[in-house]
């Protein structure tokens, strides 16, 4: 098969983190104590491909905009970066997409600046683009178009986007654009520099193709968009679309044909699926998880990508629906747990006014401390491990709303889950200066860091213990894991003896 | 023969950008712009700009002045293309422009003159700043 097109990414995003995206975050630091083969072979194995270089899983962006392109007629795939070499003659425009192709997004910005040392993402991508074979296919004319959640991140690598000679960086959600684009770029039209997508020129639900090969661990989206406001936040601009059962059902078939046992259900906030406003409603939701188990059976794994913190007391307290979801569809002898994404972000009332004030909805902003407590109680009887963040260094913050979260955190310390702290970093002065953190972090940050620290080794190792990485075949991942909290253990408390370097005088 | 983007470019404003001309970046041209554009979306109920810009710094280079106003959008979908620092050929191009779009306009750094000029003499309304 001729590829003109060819969709890409480096390493990093290549992989499927050992069928536990979480494993994934592991790119995002700097290799700490390990070689850094060995440290992305942690984070990022190499994925298994077909003869022609096809991955068996790719991220599931790219599966979007290839079968866009495919739809319109378009001889495109995605390729593992590994087996470019035997499309580069016939390849005409190379697509690269990425969610942090320069590490400035969270957390790699925030591991960079608190080690001075380049994350491991950021070393990926680059050796990628310097690689011979994406130097010789710009050689002999391919276009190269960058885009994805990261295309912003382009603006800031100005030098680098000049000498890799990146014809377009594309922003937003493609699906109205993209086949126009790459067609202007087959006929060898003048490309835009830089393309942002606004809200207004999203796609319908009617555009946006059904993938046609596997996303990583079966990523499928079940909504786009979000209604909460958050200001940290540019998903919530776009408008709500809830992606059809049926629709989500080819999707979860593409990956069950291809292999990949088990389901993500990407959202921003998998229970407002269906729902009336921030009201998650039982009926679809129940239908969802329902078609889901049917289509995925018994020994398959299931996981939700993000959910709010409001969601889940209201839907619990109101239906009892988390503990109908978990027990009637989710939990059995394979699946012991359910993994999510959540974000505290802050434990202050007053900040949650400012920055978030539907994140609580529909309970009052006053209440936010309450509504994540409640949650992870809820969480936390129900076998649903969060992955949560915090955000430090908001604009607004005081530092009485930092006591405010590391307050949260104590009484959160009962709760089974990962609680990752991320700076807010203003863009300009991470470029000027790699120990921005350190100018920046006040003894109240350090203590929300220690607490999110201690909080995460402690139920990182029950974790391990008893529910992730059981698979025999994932052992040497654990023995790694598991030397590497020990290794994490001890270095902290080394650097806490010695904090008061971290705090400007 | 102008390379239009379906959809994005269609039913939109272009706007020609004569950008600083020095090393320095100015921070308030992004703002200035922004503002500019946001008075432009409420005048003429558009949503779509495209930026012509118009410059002696080379692409991608000259996105470092864009950039705060690029990262202060969330509202509108921005197509920027690049032209250097040809007027004769910027002067065609408005040309042809205008014969497919009422909504064309100017917004010019104060001391790119021969630019203000160019585009006024087109009919072009244009902001300096």
């Amino acid at each position: 098969m001729v590829y003109e097109i060819v969709l890409t990414t480096d390493r990093t995003m290549m992989s499927n983190h050992h069928g536990k995206e979480f494993l994934g975050f592991l790119a995002t630091g700097p290799a700490i104590g390990v070689p850094e083969k060995l440290w992305l072979w942690l984070a990022a194995p190499k994925m298994k491909v077909d003869e022609l270089g096809r991955p068996k899983e790719a991220p599931y962006g790219m599966r979007k905009v290839e079968a866009k392109l495919i739809d319109a007629g378009f001889k495109a795939a995605i390729i593992d970066p590994d087996y470019l070499d035997k499309h580069l003659d016939t390849m005409k425009v190379l697509m690269i997409g990425h969610h942090d192709f320069f590490a400035y997004g969270p957390p790699s910005s925030e591991w960079w600046s608190l080690t001075g040392k380049e994350p491991v993402n950021r070393i990926s991508f680059k050796r990628f683009m310097e690689s011979p074979v994406v130097r010789k296919a710009k050689e002999r004319g391919v276009r190269i178009i960058v885009g994805g959640p990261a295309a912003w991140q382009w603006l800031w690598e100005l030098e680098l986007w000049r000498k890799w000679g990146v014809d377009t960086v594309i922003d937003g959600e493609v699906e109205r654009v993209i086949v126009d684009l790459v067609e202007k770029a087959l006929n060898n039209e003048p490309l835009p520099d830089y393309i942002y997508v606004g809200p207004r020129d999203s796609p319908s639900i009617e555009e946006i193709p059904v993938i046609k090969g596997a996303s990583v661990n079966g990523l499928v989206e079940i909504m786009r968009g979000c209604p909460r406001g958050c200001k940290f936040c540019s998903v919530t601009l776009r408008p709500l679309r809830y992606i059809p059962l049926d629709i989500i059902k080819k999707e979860i078939r593409v990956n069950l044909r291809a292999g990949v046992k088990g389901v993500i259900l990407h959202s921003e906030d998998v229970l407002l699926y269906g729902a009336n406003g921030v009201k998650p409603k039982p009926e679809p939701l129940l239908k969802l998880h329902d078609m889901v188990v049917k289509e995925i059976g018994e020994n398959s794994d299931l996981a939700w990508a993000h959910a709010s913190l409001a969601a889940i007391k209201y839907a619990e307290e109101e239906y009892g629906l988390i503990s109908k979801i978990m027990n009637e569809y989710v939990l059995n002898d394979h699946r012991r747990f359910l993994g999510v994404e959540v974000g505290i972000e802050t434990g202050s009332p007053r900040l949650a006014k400012i920055i978030m004030p539907a994140k609580s909805a529909p309970y009052p902003p006053e209440k936010w401390p309450e509504v994540v407590e409640d949650a992870f109680r809820i969480m936390h009887e129900n076998n649903i491990i969060p992955a949560a963040t915090l955000i430090l260094g908001l604009p607004e913050e005081k530092p009485e709303d930092v006591v405010k979260t590391a307050e949260l955190l104590d009484r959160l310390r009962p709760y089974r889950s990962v609680i990752v702290p991320m700076f807010f970093v203003p863009m300009g002065a991470l470029k000027k200066n790699k120990w921005f953190l350190r100018d920046h972090i006040t003894r109240e940050h350090i203590e929300v860091m220690y607490k999110c620290f201690e909080h995460t080794v402690y139920w990182a190792e029950d974790i391990i213990n008893k529910f992730y990485l059981k698979e025999p075949y994932l052992f040497p991942v654990r023995m790694g894991l598991k030397l590497f909290l020990k290794y994490a253990k001890r270095r902290v408390r080394n650097i806490t003896k010695h904090m008061e370097i971290f705090v400007k005088a | 023969m102008i390379s239009r983007l379906k959809v994005l470019e269609e039913e939109n404003v272009d706007i020609i950008i004569g950008l600083p001309d020095t090393e320095q970046v100015y921070e308030s041209f992004s703002i200035h712009l922004f503002q500019y554009i946001n008075n432009v979306a409420r005048c003429t109920g558009k949503r779509r700009f495209t930026l012509h810009i118009v410059s002696i710094k080379p692409k991608p280079l000259y996105t470092e002045e864009l950039r705060q106003f690029i990262q202060s959008n969330i509202a509108y979908t921005i197509v920027i293309r690049y032209y250097g620092h040809d007027l004769e050929k910027i002067k065609e191009y408005v040309e042809e422009l205008k014969k497919n779009n009422p909504h064309v306009y100017g917004f010019v750094y104060h001391d790119f003159k021969e630019l203000s000029n160019l585009l006024r003499s087109l009919d072009l309304e244009v902001e300096e700043v």
